[in-house]
C-alpha cells in the first residue's frame, strides 16, 4: 500500500501541492482529475521520485519510499521523455542493466523494431512502447500522467485493454490523471479531483456515480447540497452531491456519467466554495 | 546506466583523439608545427570543457530528465556513473598531452602546470555549470571571460600576487563543484530554471563568502607575502618584503641597511647588491654597499618595466629589461658608466631565463629561453645549441640534459671542448641566475661529479643523496662546499672541496624541519623555511 500524509510542495514560494492524504491499494485504480495547473503532474512527480524536495511523507508498505523502491514503480510521464536518440533495442538493454526485475513483455498487436530510434517513433507509438518498457519491470504501482490523448481508438483500446488484464492479473495499482474520461469510464476505483493544489474530492466510484446527480425542477429546493446550480426561463438545473434518496420533491433526478460528473466538479461551485 | 555512460563518454574520446592524431601527423610531416600545435593545445583545452557539460546534455537535449529521475538510481550514483567515465577520459587525454608536449615543447603556448590547472579547471566549471548552459562553446566562453573578469578584478584589488592566482584558481575549483553537487542532490533538478536559478545564487554566495574570508586570512597571516632572501659570500643576509627590504650582517645580528620599500634582489657583485626598487614612477636598478648600507639609483625605466636575467662577469654587469612579455634593452653596468642596447627584433619575443653577454659590439650574447633550450644571438642571427639545464663561466658554457653533460670553450663554436656520456643533471642550486660559478656539481649515472671549468676535468666525489634530502652548494674561487640536509632530522652534512678535491667533512644541525631553502657563504649557511622564518648557522 502507499499511503500519502500531507504532502506538499512549492515553487518559488508558489504552493502547488497543498496537504494531500490518500491511500492507494493492491488493485485499486485512481482516477486524477483536475483543471490544467490543478497540481497533477506534480502529485505524480512527487510519487514517481522526480520530485524529492516535498513537505509530508510518502509511504510504502509503512516506509519512506527511496530511491531502490523505485523498482516497484512504474512511471509514464507526459512528457515521454526517454533518451529519444536511443535505439529500442538500446532501451530495452538500458532498462534491463537498470531494474531487478525485468522481462520484456509481449504485446502480440504491436511488433518492437529494435533498430528504430525512440525519435522515429509516432506520439502513439512511443506511449505504447514506454508502456511496454514500464510493465516490462513488473511493477507494483503505475503511475500513469496523461497520456491517453496521444493515442488512436485503436491503440487507446490495445492500452486499456493491458491495464485492466495487468490489474486483475497481478493486482497492479494504478494512479492516473487524464483529460479524456469517457474511454476509462470502467477502470479507476476512486477518484480524486484536485483544484490549486488541494483535494476537493476523494471518492469511491460506485459511491459517486449514485450521490452526484443532476436535478431539473421549475424550482430547486434550498435544502439539498447544490455544487453547480443553472437558471433556464422555464426552470432551473442542479447538480446535488452528495445526493440521498431522502430528498423529497417535485424534481427530476438524472444519474451522470462519470465524465459529466468530473467536468460539472471542475467548472462548477463545488471547486469555487473552497477558494 | 553505467555502460551507456562509457558509450557515451567513448565517442567523445574517439573525436579528440583523431584529431590529435591528425594534428600531430600534419604537425610532423608538413612542417606546420608552429600553427598546429597552440591550435592543439586549444582542441585539448576544449575537450574538458566539453566532456564536463556533456554530463547532462543528452537529458537536456533528448528530455531525459523525468525519465532519469523515476530511475531506480540515487541521485549520487547517477552522476557517479556520469562522472567517472568522463574524469577518466580526460585523465588519459592528459597523459597522452604530456609525451606530446615534452615533443613540441617550444610551441606550446601555456606552461605544462598553467596547463594542467586551466585543463582541471575547464572540467570542474563546465561540470558545474552542465544544467545551467545549452552548449558547451557557451561554458567555454564564459569560464574564459568570467576567469578573465575575476582576475582582474583581483589584480586590481591587489589581494594575490601572481603565486596566489593558483590558490585563488582553487577557490572557483573548490566552491563551484560543491555547491553543484549539494544542490544537485538536495534540490529537484526540474523545471531546470528553478533549480538554476537556486544554484546560481547559491554558488555565486557561497564563492564571494569563500573568496572574503580566505582573502582576511591570507592578508592577516601574511602568507601571500612574497619575501625574497639572499645570502652574499661574505655572509650579509638580505630580507625583502612588499614592506621593506632589510641587509643583515650574520656575524654580529646587526642592521647594516633597511628601507621601507621592496627592493627585489637580483645579484650580488663585489660587496653590492644590485636590486630593483618598486616605486609610483617606475622601476629603479639600485646598488646598495653592503659594508657602508649605502644606496644608489643606478638607472631609472618607466612604469610597467622590470630588469630580469642578469649576467655578472669579471668586467660588468648586464640587465635584461622587459616590459610585459617584450625584451626591451639590454643594460651594461661597467664601472658606473652604463650602456643601453635596443633588443634587436628577433629576440624581442623571446623568453629568456639566462641569458650572458659576449659581446656588445657586434652585438653577440647567449640566452637560455624557459624551455630550457640555449641559442646564440650573433649579428640578427640565431642559432640553436642545446637543450637542458646550464652553467655559463667566463667564455665557457656548460650543458646538461638526461643524456650527456657538454662544455662549450667558445659560445660561438658548435663543437663542445668536453663530453660526458651517460644519464646526466645539474644538481639542485637554489639561485638559478646565471654566476660566474668554477664548479658544477653532476649527478650522472655512474655517480656524482664535480666539473671544473677551469682545468674541465671531472672528479667523482662520494655523495649519497637520500629520497628526503636536498642538497646546496657554495661556490667561492676554488672552495666548494656542498650542504646535504635532511629533512626528518634537521642535520646537514656539510663537504668542502678545494680544487676539485675533497677538504673536510662536518655536521651540523638545524632547528627547521621540512622542506626548506639553503644559502651558503663562506662563513656559513642560512637555511629558510617556507620563505618565512630564517636561521644562519656558522661554519
Amino acid at each position: 500500500m502507499i499511503e500519502i500524509r500531507n504532502l506538499s510542495f512549492e515553487f518559488e514560494k508558489r504552493k502547488i501541492l497543498k496537504s494531500i492524504n490518500f491511500n492507494i491499494e493492491k488493485g485499486e485504480c485512481i482516477l486524477i482529475a483536475g483543471k490544467n495547473g490543478a497540481g497533477k503532474t506534480t502529485l505524480l512527480r512527487c510519487l514517481s521520485g522526480v520530485y524529492n524536495k516535498h513537505g509530508g511523507e510518502i509511504l510504502l508498505d509503512g516506509k519512506s519510499i527511496g530511491p531502490k523502491d523505485r523498482d516497484k514503480i512504474g512511471y509514464l510521464p507526459s512528457s515521454l521523455s526517454l533518451y529519444d536518440k536511443m535505439k529500442i533495442g538500446e532501451a530495452i538493454e538500458f532498462h534491463k542493466r537498470v531494474y531487478s526485475n525485468f522481462s520484456l513483455i509481449d504485446i502480440l498487436t504491436y511488433k518492437l523494431e529494435e533498430n528504430r530510434k525512440i525519435e522515429e517513433l509516432s506520439k502513439g507509438e512511443k506511449v505504447l512502447f514506454y508502456l511496454i518498457l514500464t510493465l516490462s519491470h513488473d511493477p507494483s504501482y503505475f503511475f500513469i500522467d496523461d497520456v491517453l490523448h496521444f493515442l488512436d481508438p485503436y491503440l487507446r483500446e490495445i492500452f486499456l485493454n493491458i491495464l485492466i488484464e495487468k490489474m486483475e492479473e497481478k493486482k497492479l495499482s494504478i494512479i492516473m490523471s487524464s483529460q479524456t474520461f469517457s474511454e476509462i469510464e470502467g477502470l479507476p476505483t476512486q477518484i480524486i479531483i484536485l483544484d490549486r493544489g488541494e483535494i476537493v474530492l476523494n471518492e469511491n466510484i460506485e459511491t459517486i456515480k449514485k450521490t452526484y446527480v443532476k436535478i431539473t425542477a421549475k424550482e430547486i429546493p434550498d435544502n439539498l447540497p447544490v455544487v453547480y446550480k443553472t437558471d433556464w426561463d422555464s426552470f432551473e438545473e442542479a447538480y446535488v452531491y452528495p445526493y440521498s434518496e431522502n430528498f423529497s420533491g417535485d424534481f427530476k433526478v438524472e444519474f451522470l456519467r462519470l465524465s459529466d460528473i468530473i467536468k460539472s466538479i471542475i467548472g462548477g461551485n463545488y471547486a469555487k466554495k473552497r477558494d | 546506466m553505467l555502460k551507456k555512460e562509457i558509450k557515451d563518454t567513448f565517442r567523445e574520446f574517439f573525436v579528440i583523439l583523431s584529431l590529435i592524431v591528425v594534428i600531430i601527423l600534419l604537425a610532423t610531416i608538413k612542417n606546420f608545427d608552429f600553427y598546429l600545435i597552440p591550435l592543439l593545445e586549444l582542441i585539448l583545452l576544449l575537450y574538458p570543457t566539453f566532456s564536463g557539460w556533456s554530463i547532462f546534455s543528452r537529458e537536456r537535449k533528448e528530455g531525459g530528465f523525468e525519465h532519469l529521475f523515476s530511475l531506480p538510481i540515487g541521485k549520487l550514483s547517477i552522476l557517479l556513473n556520469k562522472l567517472i567515465p568522463r574524469l577518466a577520459a580526460i585523465l588519459i587525454v592528459l597523459g597522452i598531452y604530456f609525451p606530446i608536449r615534452e615533443f613540441f615543447a617550444s610551441f606550446f603556448f601555456f606552461e605544462r602546470s598553467v596547463f594542467v590547472l586551466l585543463y582541471i579547471l575547464l572540467f570542474i566549471l563546465s561540470f558545474s555549470f552542465s544544467l545551467l548552459f545549452t552548449s558547451g562553446a557557451i561554458v567555454f566562453v564564459s569560464v574564459i571571460i568570467i576567469g578573465a573578469i575575476l582576475a582582474f578584478v583581483i589584480k586590481m584589488l591587489g589581494l594575490f600576487s601572481y603565486n596566489f592566482l593558483f590558490f585563488f584558481i582553487s577557490i572557483p575549483i573548490l566552491t563551484f563543484p560543491m555547491v553543484f553537487i549539494y544542490s544537485f542532490l538536495k534540490d529537484d533538478i526540474l523545471p531546470l530554471q528553478f533549480f538554476n536559478k537556486k544554484y546560481l545564487t547559491r554558488s555565486i554566495f557561497v564563492f564571494f563568502v569563500v573568496l572574503l574570508g580566505l582573502s582576511i586570512i591570507v592578508k592577516v597571516s601574511g602568507f601571500n607575502e612574497n619575501t625574497y632572501y639572499l645570502l652574499s659570500d661574505d655572509g650579509k643576509i638580505i630580507i625583502s618584503n612588499s614592506k621593506k627590504t632589510m641587509i643583515v650582517d650574520s656575524e654580529n645580528n646587526k642592521k647594516i641597511f633597511s628601507i621601507k620599500k621592496r627592493i627585489f634582489p637580483i645579484i650580488v657583485k663585489e660587496k653590492f647588491l644590485y636590486g630593483g626598487m618598486e616605486s609610483k614612477d617606475g622601476a629603479k636598478l639600485v646598488s646598495i654597499d653592503l659594508k657602508k648600507g649605502k644606496i644608489k639609483i643606478l638607472y631609472k625605466v618607466e612604469k610597467y618595466y622590470r630588469f630580469v636575467a642578469p649576467h655578472v662577469d669579471e668586467e660588468k654587469l648586464t640587465f635584461l629589461v622587459k616590459r610585459g612579455g617584450e625584451n626591451k634593452f639590454i643594460l651594461l653596468i661597467k664601472k658606473d658608466k652604463m650602456e643601453k642596447i635596443n633588443c634587436p627584433k628577433k629576440f624581442i619575443n623571446e623568453d629568456v631565463l639566462l641569458f650572458k653577454l659576449i659581446s656588445n659590439s657586434p652585438l653577440t650574447f647567449v640566452y637560455t629561453k624557459q624551455s630550457y633550450k640555449t641559442y646564440l644571438y650573433k649579428e640578427g642571427r640565431i642559432k640553436y645549441l642545446f637543450k637542458g639545464d646550464c652553467q655559463f663561466y667566463k667564455d665557457k658554457i656548460g650543458l646538461c640534459d638526461s643524456k650527456s653533460f657538454k662544455v662549450f670553450q667558445n659560445m660561438e663554436d658548435s663543437n663542445p671542448v668536453f663530453v660526458e656520456e651517460g644519464k646526466c643533471r645539474i644538481l639542485s642550486r637554489w639561485f638559478e641566475w646565471p654566476y660566474e660559478r668554477r664548479y658544477i656539481i653532476i649527478k650522472a649515472k655512474t655517480g656524482n661529479y664535480i666539473f671544473d671549468f677551469e682545468t674541465l676535468s671531472l672528479s667523482e666525489i662520494k655523495l649519497k643523496i637520500k629520497k628526503n634530502e636536498f642538497v646546496g652548494t657554495g661556490n667561492f674561487g676554488d672552495k666548494l662546499i656542498i650542504a646535504v640536509w635532511n629533512n626528518n632530522s634537521g642535520k646537514i652534512k656539510v663537504l668542502t672541496f678545494s680544487k676539485g678535491e675533497f677538504f673536510s667533512e662536518k655536521i651540523y644541525s638545524s632547528s627547521f624541519k621540512g622542506r626548506r631553502y639553503i644559502f651558503i657563504s663562506k662563513k656559513g649557511m642560512m637555511v629558510v623555511r617556507w620563505m618565512k622564518k630564517y636561521e644562519f648557522i656558522k661554519f
